[in-house]
């Protein structure tokens, strides 16, 4: 009866509910009051949030799930475009814009962070660099010619 | 601000419900619907029952609670801001064996352990009363703060007893679908929400509340004058009638009325609330974990600092706790404020949720099932389980907002009464020499004893024409302490009259297993010690020796030495030492160490199926006549003598 998924699963929500929401918190604090710190404080939330959901998948001995990987790519989109917006629209002040950019380097470093410990630098770049069926040996044609 | 507030508080209402019923329905698909919705098939890792038995024991109700007793009476009440460790002691002494027990003999709730050893119907009714009492009026009384509080917050746009009815629908929703599954997913989430909301609140209160410093500088010009009392404990006893029958001599903050406090704060982790997250556990590792660095540390230390902090700033402002709260919500930034109210009603929902489970599971599993429908299936019995849930969260919703008054008193005697169950369980888990007649006699006179003592009680007798001389808690002890103290001489006397009457085979039994398991491990002479650093602690932290507080802290010229009470510095010390109190006992002593015995559940006897259905009608029907029968007597004593 034990289930070792839902159990996981169960830590990942909490890890998020309890210091994601915070850091959306101090973040959106960040930016109204301009106060950059705060901003920051909110992003170092994040990336404890995000240390801690890779300590539950070392504990668990598996990775992300696709749901959370889509999830995660999609808030990275939506943070990506409010900030393109934002500053488009004048919205954001430079303080705001520094803010929002320390946010976008953390998620982007995050992210390459984990496909290097995950896959390895050689395994993350194959990971997207797809080669068409039978292309190695076109290529190696090629370079013989 | 206000249509601000309302956004957020829509977008966080969404996202709750969606984390509700995304739990909801993976517990249901892994309860396989009905098969394990009671227990979760006792598979609830033992992490994880050992934060939400933390959480649902703190809910929402000692952090608030703490700051309001703070906010009233002032740093004497000790009890409450010692609540972190009084909340931790039963663990460490009932939850290790209760669960070693429960394993070996198959039982999933408090009150099958006890109806096995003790054969008690009576002490299985009042089991029932103690889980309804926990499920309608203590967690309606949370239900109504809240509510309030979510109002005033929107500024009147939505109306309590809406937020109310939200609340309520989205409780029962998810306790319906997922049953204890969804409780314990659900209440894993809301727990660490209860704790990071109540981090945010502690830094509100610090952005908002002023430099604590001077928050500290204004309480110390306050104790000169009136505000005096806020900081010292009102002699040892008063021998005043109680409240509502004369004057106190200084305030009600006297040590008996701490020590007694304490016993009903015990009442809390002896309740059947609390001992089914333990029971539906896969094994009971997480007991001492739980019981020392979550429940005595971490929200010790939230209870006695935040509650502290917010106690004294409604202190200042004269004011209680939810309306300081509300009026430093106001100030905050409105995703904050979300987020903390947010954070307060999944603790409510975490306790709310779990006593309504057991309170409709007692009902129906421990009490309709057994007496009047034994051939009820177990799909039939999950439903009517089902329709008892909702109907439990509706009655609380309407008697929160139809009847606060009569709620407020009822959930008052929740703790009392459920302190009273301690009898029984050193009974069961601890000294063989409590006979069971003594233990169910010292719990019957207990419950007399709060009843006479505590204001639902008294309202009923008045209200029958019986008025008491005294008033609630006299001579300043709280119901639980003349409860307590009449149980534990009831135990004494008859223990020592019935000590040859014979058990029953599976009380004898439960004796011999109990003996095998936890012979002493530890030598005599650290036993002594334990004890005595109890008693010690007992008495120094809660007890009498709280006198010394009022003046531990204070140099001569009368200034505090801490730049705070020396009320509170003195309770911080001793929560401290109650922390290492809580490790000694359950580590060192092994009360509650992390062991995984071989425990192999008692093989259950085939018996032959019997068609009781004439016998159980017969039963029904005399129920019914003696219901209208007692009914009838209690309209014509109030048509005689009260009304």
């Amino acid at each position: 009866m034990v289930n070792p998924v839902i159990e996981r699963s169960v830590l990942v929500f909490s890890t998020w509910t309890a210091l994601g929401m915070l850091s959306l918190a101090l973040f959106l604090q960040g930016l109204e009051a301009n106060q950059y710190g705060t901003a920051l404080a909110g992003i170092l939330l994040v990336i404890a949030a995000f240390v801690a959901h890779m300590v539950i998948n070392a504990l668990y001995r598996t990775g992300y799930t696709a749901g959370e990987t889509a999830l995660g790519l999609a808030t990275f989109g939506v943070v990506a475009l409010l900030v393109v917006i934002g500053f488009a629209t004048g919205r954001l002040d430079e303080r705001d814009f520094l803010a929002c950019l320390s946010l976008v380097a953390v998620l982007m470093v995050g992210f390459l962070s984990y496909l290097v410990t995950r896959y390895g630098l050689r395994g993350a770049y194959s990971t997207f660099h797809h080669k068409p069926e039978g292309s190695a040996d076109g290529d190696a044609d090629g370079d013989a010619r | 601000m206000i249509d601000s507030m309302v956004l957020w508080l829509g977008l966080f209402t969404l996202i709750y419900i969606a984390l509700a019923l995304f739990w909801a329905r993976q517990s249901a698909v892994a309860n396989h619907n009905v098969e394990t919705w009671f227990s979760a098939g006792h598979s609830i890792a033992p992490w994880m029952g050992a934060l939400v038995g933390a959480g649902a024991s703190v809910s929402v109700w000692f952090l608030l609670g703490t700051a309001d007793a703070v906010a009233r009476w002032g740093f004497s009440s000790v009890a409450a801001l010692q609540a972190g460790v009084l909340l931790a002691i039963p663990g460490m002494l009932f939850y290790k064996r209760a669960w070693f027990v429960a394993q070996r003999f198959r039982v999933s709730s408090q009150i099958e352990l006890l109806r096995l050893y003790y054969g008690s119907e009576f002490l299985a009714v009042s089991c029932a009363v103690i889980a309804l009492l926990f499920a309608v009026a203590f967690a309606g009384m949370q239900l109504r703060l809240l509510s309030d509080l979510l109002s005033t917050m929107t500024a009147g746009a939505l109306s309590p007893l809406f937020c109310g009815a939200l609340l309520t629908l989205i409780l029962f929703g998810y306790v319906v679908i997922g049953g204890l599954r969804a409780v314990a997913y659900l209440g894993m989430l809301q727990t660490v929400a209860l704790v990071s909301a109540t981090l945010t609140l502690g830094g509100v209160i610090l952005a908002n509340a002023g430099d604590p410093l001077s928050l500290m500088d204004a309480l110390a010009a306050s104790a000169g004058g009136r505000g005096a009392q806020w900081f010292s404990v009102a002699g040892v006893v008063q021998f005043v009638p109680g409240f509502g029958r004369g004057a106190f001599l200084e305030h009600p903050g006297s040590a008996a009325m701490i020590l007694s406090t304490s016993m009903a704060v015990l009442g809390m982790a002896c309740s059947p609330v609390l001992f089914k997250t333990l029971l539906s556990s896969r094994s009971a590792t997480g007991v001492a974990a739980g019981q020392t660095w979550v429940l005595a540390g971490f929200f010790g230390a939230l209870i006695i600092t935040l509650g502290g902090l917010l106690g004294a700033f409604g202190l200042l402002r004269g004011e209680g706790a939810s309306t300081a709260l509300a009026g430093l919500l106001a100030m905050a930034s409105p995703w904050f404020s979300v987020w903390i109210l947010f954070g307060l009603v999944a603790g409510m929902q975490l306790f709310a949720g779990l006593a309504l489970l057991v309170a409709a599971e007692t009902v129906v599993r421990h009490l309709y099932k057994p007496w009047f429908h034994s051939g009820l299936s177990r799909r039939s019995t999950v439903n009517l389980t089902r329709i008892v849930v909702v109907i439990l969260a509706v009655t609380s919703l309407l008697m929160a907002f139809l009847t606060p008054v009569a709620l407020s008193a009822l959930g008052a005697m929740a703790l009392p009464l459920s302190a009273q169950l301690m009898g029984p369980l050193v009974g069961l888990l601890w000294f063989r020499w409590i006979t069971p007649p003594a233990a169910v006699v010292g719990f019957g006179f207990g419950i007399a004893a709060v009843f006479l003592t505590d204001a639902a009680g008294l309202y009923i007798l008045s209200y029958l024409g019986l008025e008491l001389p005294w008033g609630r808690y006299p001579w300043t002890i709280h119901a639980a302490g003349w409860g307590l103290f009449c149980n534990a001489l009831a135990i004494l006397v008859v223990s020592a009259v019935s000590r040859h009457r014979e058990r029953g085979a599976d009380a004898e039994e439960i004796r011999i297993f109990i003996s095998r398991y936890f012979a002493a491990r530890t030598p005599r002479w650290l036993n002594s010690l334990a004890w005595s650093v109890v008693l010690a602690w007992t008495f120094l932290a809660v007890g009498p020796g709280t006198v010394f507080g009022n003046s531990a802290f204070v140099d001569a010229t009368g200034a505090w030495v801490f730049s705070v009470p020396s009320l509170w510095a003195w309770s911080v010390l001793f929560w401290l030492l109650g922390l290492v109190l809580v490790w000694f006992l359950g580590y060192r002593m092994a009360m509650a160490s992390p062991e995984q015995p071989d425990i192999r559940p008692r093989p259950t006897l085939p018996g032959r199926r019997q068609d009781r259905a004439s016998a159980e009608g017969e039963r029904l029907r005399r129920l019914i006549i003696a219901v209208v029968a007692a009914a009838g007597v209690i309209l014509l004593t109030i048509w005689s003598f009260g009304g």
